[in-house]
């Protein structure tokens, strides 16, 4: 359950930085998913990450989800605070929040000195 | 001040100084000098104050709310102004990158006579490794310091005793005596361009986040953005007295990237050209690394990606990924065997175009008390802000129609 | 005529403008183009007669030398080519006919400015001045 005042922070939180546990960036809220708008008490469902998050986000937005593969869903209970980044309470990988750099990572680890 | 602490603002002065001068400065100051002699002098000090002003903003922004100024774009002014700002710069950067590494690969042929074609890969690949073994800070002095032979310049614009009452007559604003105008005004939008690049400014605040500043180094912030970008100025100066002086005359368009190295050549011999030659490749070389990064950068702040050079590469792939990619990129646009320096001409006019989207998120930015606390744009910060925004939106609209209706600069 | 084919009249005469504007075919020089060519060979002509000073004078490098009369050379080949070809508008024929053989003799000697030997340098600067001071 969120209050209002949590709400709106959520939804001034739009495009803020992430980060885990470790201080580590791992990516912007790229959307949200707020349930209940239309009651007295919505409710920040999950924030939603990368990919085809950005559909909903203007014209530009869905030219570049459709590009990009399936958002990261992170349920709102992950978000440890808020301030001018939003922190979450695990590491990036136990959130699977750090696919991106995992997934190129290997090929960049190939050259010496990586 | 600790001896330690002069030492350190010292030699980030100086890094600061070898570093202001690009091919884009090299191009229009030269060209400026040898078309209207010293009657553009003044466009330069304009130019040089309006980076001092929005570096001092962006590197303030790096050290208050600890984050790049490009970082913050995004949630300042949503995803769709956000993603149209980093294309365009992207865009603009490509270009940018692309004329530099024409120009190291030029200044190489210049000193070792192999063929141009071979020594564009040689030049990407040597970039490319120097930025990946050598730890931010090297790259700044070895780049900054090396550039630093470009005072031969100055030294030059003395030796050959120009008309020191006219060069002084050449910092009044606006003194334009003779000559087409529509040309001299697309000058003044060139070096205004020139000066102002954006990927230097960003690159200034990714580099400050990547230091480690802090709220104890904005005196550091203002004293090095300003002695520095100012004593780079005298450097913008010395191109354009040299060329007025020995290319004017004459009526020499300089048109080549070795024109300028013929003045320190004639003025003080093998010693003057080699030192003109050195400086010029590292200038121009430190200014591809610099705009293939600042891209690297946008990209990842944008995103939310790991970024900086302080990771481990394979840490932060997609960072790493994004300026290999760039570089590349350049690579590519410069193995056409397009001229760099007409390439350079139209990357400053485009940066000029772009620049109003690219300077405005600072400007917000720095008067954010969520992101600056109590070190938002004082009084003066925010006059000097907005003036330059207003002439920033001037130059961006002129800037096409004057390339086109001059032809480039050529009447 | 009947109002669609209007449109498709109207863009075939801006197309045929256009390509005339774009010198398409072989090229007519005004003698405002003819003065914008004459002003840039100059300027080869004076920046080779420099470095041949320097040169002479041992300020310069071979390598400098040789790379930079070079891209001077190229540029002024490709217009000696162009002029070569280009038909000059009504009253300027005798312009024109001056230019072509003048940027033939730049061509010869900017070629000629990267591997001379020290001894033919200063004729080399006389004539690349001659030249500069003939174009105007």
């Amino acid at each position: 359950m969120s209050t209002p005042a949590e709400v709106d922070i959520a939804l001034g939180i739009l495009d803020h930085q992430l980060v885990d546990a470790d201080g580590i960036n791992c990516g912007k809220v790229d959307d949200l998913e707020v349930a209940g708008l239309d009651t007295d008490s919505p409710e920040i469902v999950e924030i939603l990450v990368g990919g085809n998050a950005w559909r909903s986000r203007g014209l530009l937005g869905r030219i570049a989800g459709r590009l990009a593969g399936n958002a990261v869903h992170v349920p709102w209970s992950e978000v440890d605070s808020v301030s001018s980044v939003v922190k979450l309470k695990r590491p990036a990988s136990e959130l699977r929040l750090d696919e991106g750099d995992r997934r190129w990572s290997a090929l960049v680890g190939k050259v010496p000195g990586a | 001040m600790s001896l330690k602490n002069v030492l350190a603002v010292a030699l980030g002065i100086l890094s600061a100084i070898g570093g202001f001068v690009d091919i884009g400065d090299l191009v229009f100051n030269t060209q400026a000098g040898a078309t209207f002699g010293f009657q553009l002098l003044w466009v330069v000090v304009i130019g040089v104050v309006g980076i001092i002003v929005y570096s001092e903003m962006c590197g303030r922004v790096a050290a208050v709310a600890k984050r790049p100024v490009f970082d913050l774009v995004r949630e300042r002014t949503g995803f769709g102004a956000g993603l149209a700002t980093l294309v365009a710069s992207q865009v603009v950067n490509l270009m940018t990158c692309a004329a530099e590494i024409g120009g190291v690969a030029i200044c190489l042929q210049l000193l070792s006579g192999l063929p141009y074609r071979v020594l564009i890969p040689l030049a990407v690949a040597g970039l490319a490794v120097a930025s990946w073994v050598l730890p931010f800070e090297w790259i700044e002095r070895v780049f900054g310091y090396l550039g630093l032979c470009l005072l031969v310049f100055a030294v030059a614009a003395i030796k050959l005793h120009p008309d020191w009452g006219k060069v002084a007559h050449g910092f009044v604003p606006g003194s334009h005596s003779g000559g087409s105008l529509l040309v001299y005004l697309y000058f003044v939008v060139g070096l205004l361009g020139a000066a102002m690049t954006p990927y230097e400014v960003y690159f200034y605040s990714s580099g400050a986040v990547e230091d480690g500043w802090g709220p104890k180094e904005l005196n550091l912030n203002k004293v090095t953005a300003t002695i520095g970008y100012g004593l780079g100025g005298f450097l913008s100066f010395s191109l354009m007295i040299v060329a007025a002086v020995l290319f004017l005359p004459q009526g020499i368009d300089p048109q080549f990237l070795g024109t300028p190295a013929l003045t320190a050549e004639h003025a003080f011999g093998k010693v003057g050209l080699l030192l003109a030659l050195v400086g010029i490749l590292f200038a121009v070389g430190g200014a591809a690394i610099e705009t293939c990064f600042s891209g690297a950068y946008n990209t990842a702040q944008f995103f939310g990606w790991r970024w900086g050079k302080r990771e481990r590469p394979a840490a932060a792939s997609r960072f790493t990924l994004a300026w290999l990619v760039i570089f590349a990129l350049a690579f590519l646009v410069v193995i056409t065997g397009y001229d760099p320096v007409k390439l350079t001409e139209y990357s400053v006019i485009f940066s000029v175009v772009a620049l109003p989207l690219t300077y405005l998120p600072i400007l917000l930015i720095a008067n954010d008390h969520t992101y600056m606390g109590s070190k938002t744009n004082g009084k003066l910060a925010n006059v000097f802000g907005v003036v330059y925004f207003v002439v920033i939106i001037a130059i961006a609209i002129a800037a096409i129609p004057l390339m086109l209706v001059t032809h480039g600069g050529q009447g | 005529m009947s109002a669609p084919k209007l449109p498709v009249t109207a863009l075939g005469i801006a197309g045929a403008l256009l390509l005339a504007a774009s010198g398409c075919g072989s090229s007519t020089l005004s003698p405002k183009a003819l003065s914008q060519e004459s002003k840039s060979l100059k300027s080869l002509a004076a920046e080779g007669a420099l470095l041949a000073r320097d040169a002479e004078a041992g300020k310069s490098t071979r390598i400098f030398r040789r790379v930079h009369s070079e891209y001077l050379y190229k540029t002024a080949s490709k217009s000696s080519t162009s002029l070569s070809t280009a038909k000059a508008a009504p009253g300027a024929a005798q312009e024109l006919q001056k230019l072509t053989k003048l940027a033939g003799e730049l061509s010869a000697d900017l070629k000629h400015l990267g591997d001379a030997s020290n001894e033919e340098l200063p004729g080399l600067a006389r004539d690349l001045e001659n030249v500069a001071g003939k174009l105007e």
